[in-house]
């Protein structure tokens, strides 16, 4: 009945997973510096946090 | 200045360098510009750490809105195809006309046309163009028409989510926006048809097909435009594609060509391959105009504020409040509202089995990653540059250099906002404030000018690289795309020359 059998309902590739890994990388400390991060400290860590993911994107084949 | 301008239009240049010459994709382009932004924005523009930080989260609820559509959207395709949806609606199309000309209205602009008002993402072009080989086009047309026929309906379709990005991006209101939008995008809607027929069966085939093509062409840019207009905009590509198709049956019977056999559909679920997009209507509306339903499902509602920014070089961004995300009455979370009861129907039904949600979900996941990482690292980067002045230092040197013809010029930045970045959507989160600022500068009507910008950018979408690859891999012409570039340029700027003019006359007529 349907196209997609069992076997494509594995888990992601690695590549995938690095996107899923850089996307929460981007958002999750993104959403924080409008929520919570109020000092330089932490808008650093934050923003490094979001500079590794891009960095993770970035470094696809 | 124009060192600064040089400095502003370098991030866009790397994406178009990497994009277009080193074939990287949106999710690894979009990083790239993104450093580049921010290197420069510290180097020149005197931007700072607490600036970058509220430009991210700035970003954050940008992306959001975007992606929760993006995400949703898919969702939804991929349940009614799992279905048999897609399917049913390709063959049924397929069976009623063997007049090329008649297949490739009803097939590649129409039901593109629709496919990308429900869908998008390639999908279009995915499903109509295999459908035209096997009805006997060769691959390279079977390709072309599709990808110029669902052009015009890019705005408003997938739910429409690079208007949404539209109105994120510029600050300008929807109600202001979406009648010159729908405006510019009917009369390029007209265009993809003639591109269309002349593509399939040249001056002869626009000769026969006048009749059709004004027709359809007036249904499907007349539901758009009285949708939008009247506060359902996220529904104006659904609306001109079922438009469009209902009034290409209707005509279909006087163009049905040598031999064309009634036959009945063989998939088995009938109307119930419809009732997804019935759903979407009906939840959409509901939550518009019954009180108790808007009321409940307004519960979770967020919404960033961001204080005064002053780069070191002066450059203010005011105080502002993000937009009011209303999560449960979003139009993404509408798309998964409808995806769970279709897919309910069709569980109940046998139609899917059970496990197949796994698999669905699975496969939107894959599907929509690498796009999100897109959409996140774009909008990143477009917030940097609004916020450092580099967007402002670009606007100033396009109206010092365009002046009078800046409406026509806007047209072409919006066209090459998607071509870089392969979207809509995308061109609209980089280039709306741009086109804002520089419309202020020059005293242009604001609405107008980003009307041009989305419309040029939805026909510039065209030739967005992800949909060639996609096209090609479909027909067998994998290893062909530089061909299909080629035949679809030419297409693509015949198109935004003409809107352009089109564009020009409604501002100073």
């Amino acid at each position: 009945m349907t196209r997609l059998d069992e076997e494509q309902c594995g888990l992601f590739s690695p590549l995938q997973w690095r996107h899923v890994l850089a996307l929460l990388l981007i958002l999750v400390p993104s959403v924080m510096l409008g929520v919570a991060c109020t000092g330089k400290e932490n808008s650093l860590i934050c923003i490094g946090l979001v500079a590794a993911g891009m960095l993770l994107a970035l470094m696809d084949e | 200045m124009w060192i600064d301008w040089i400095a502003a239009i370098t991030p866009i240049l790397i994406l178009l360098l990497v994009m277009v010459r080193f074939h990287w994709g949106a999710s690894r382009a979009g990083p790239l510009g993104w450093f580049a932004a921010i290197g420069i924005a510290f180097l020149r523009f005197g931007f700072d750490l607490e600036i970058l930080a509220w430009a991210q989260a700035k970003a954050f609820y940008l992306a959001l809105d975007v992606l929760l559509i993006v995400w949703g959207a898919f969702f939804l395709y991929r349940v009614v195809a799992e279905a048999g949806g897609i399917r049913l609606l390709r063959d049924s199309l397929a069976k009623l006309s063997t007049d090329p000309c008649m297949q490739g209205l009803l097939i590649a602009w129409a039901f593109a046309s629709f496919l990308q008002g429900v869908g998008g993402f390639g999908v279009p072009v995915a499903v109509a163009a295999p459908l035209l080989v096997g009805l006997g086009f060769s691959p390279l047309t079977a390709v072309v028409a599709p990808s110029i026929g669902h052009a015009w309906a890019v705005t408003f379709g997938s739910l429409a989510s690079s208007f949404q990005a539209l109105i994120a991006a510029s600050g300008v209101e929807a109600s202001l926006l979406a009648p010159m939008c729908a405006l510019f995008l009917a009369v390029a809607g007209f265009g993809c048809g003639v591109a269309v027929t002349a593509v399939i069966g040249g001056w002869t085939g626009i000769r026969r097909m006048a009749i059709p093509i004004f027709v359809m062409g007036t249904a499907m840019g007349g539901a758009q435009y009285i949708v939008v207009t009247s506060g359902f905009w996220n529904l104006g590509g659904l609306s001109a594609g079922l438009a469009g198709m209902f009034s290409g049956l209707l005509l279909v019977r006087y163009f049905k060509g040598s031999a064309a056999e009634e036959q009945a559909s063989s998939a088995p679920y009938g109307i119930s391959a419809y009732l997804p997009y019935v759903i979407l209507i009906v939840i959409t509306l509901a939550l518009q105009f019954v009180p108790v339903l808007s009321e409940r499902f307004s519960v979770i509602a967020f919404r960033g504020s961001f204080p005064r920014l002053e780069t070191a070089r002066g450059y203010v961004t005011l105080a502002e409040d993000g937009k009011n995300i209303i999560l449960l009455r979003h139009a993404g979370m509408i798309l998964f509202y409808t995806a769970a009861l279709a897919y309910a129907y069709y569980a109940m039904r046998g139609i899917l089995k059970v496990r197949a949600l796994r698999a669905i979900a699975g496969e939107t996941l894959r599907n929509v990653l690498p796009s999100s990482l897109g959409v996140a690292s774009m909008v990143s980067m477009a917030v940097v540059m609004a916020n450092s002045g580099m967007t402002q230092a670009l606007a100033e040197g396009l109206a010092a250099l365009a002046g009078g013809f800046f409406p026509a010029v806007a047209v072409w930045i919006g066209a090459l906002g998607a071509f870089i970045t392969g979207s809509n959507t995308n061109s609209n989160v980089i280039f709306a404030l741009l086109q804002r600022s520089t419309a202020e500068i020059l005293a242009l009507p604001t609405a107008v000018i980003l009307a041009a910008q989305t419309s040029g950018a939805a026909l510039g979408s065209i030739v967005s690289p992800t949909k060639i690859v996609v096209g090609a891999s479909t027909t067998g012409m994998r290893g062909h795309e530089g061909e299909v570039l080629r035949a679809l340029l030419r297409s693509m700027l015949v198109l935004i020359l003409f809107l352009s003019l089109v564009v020009l006359l409604v501002v100073y007529l």
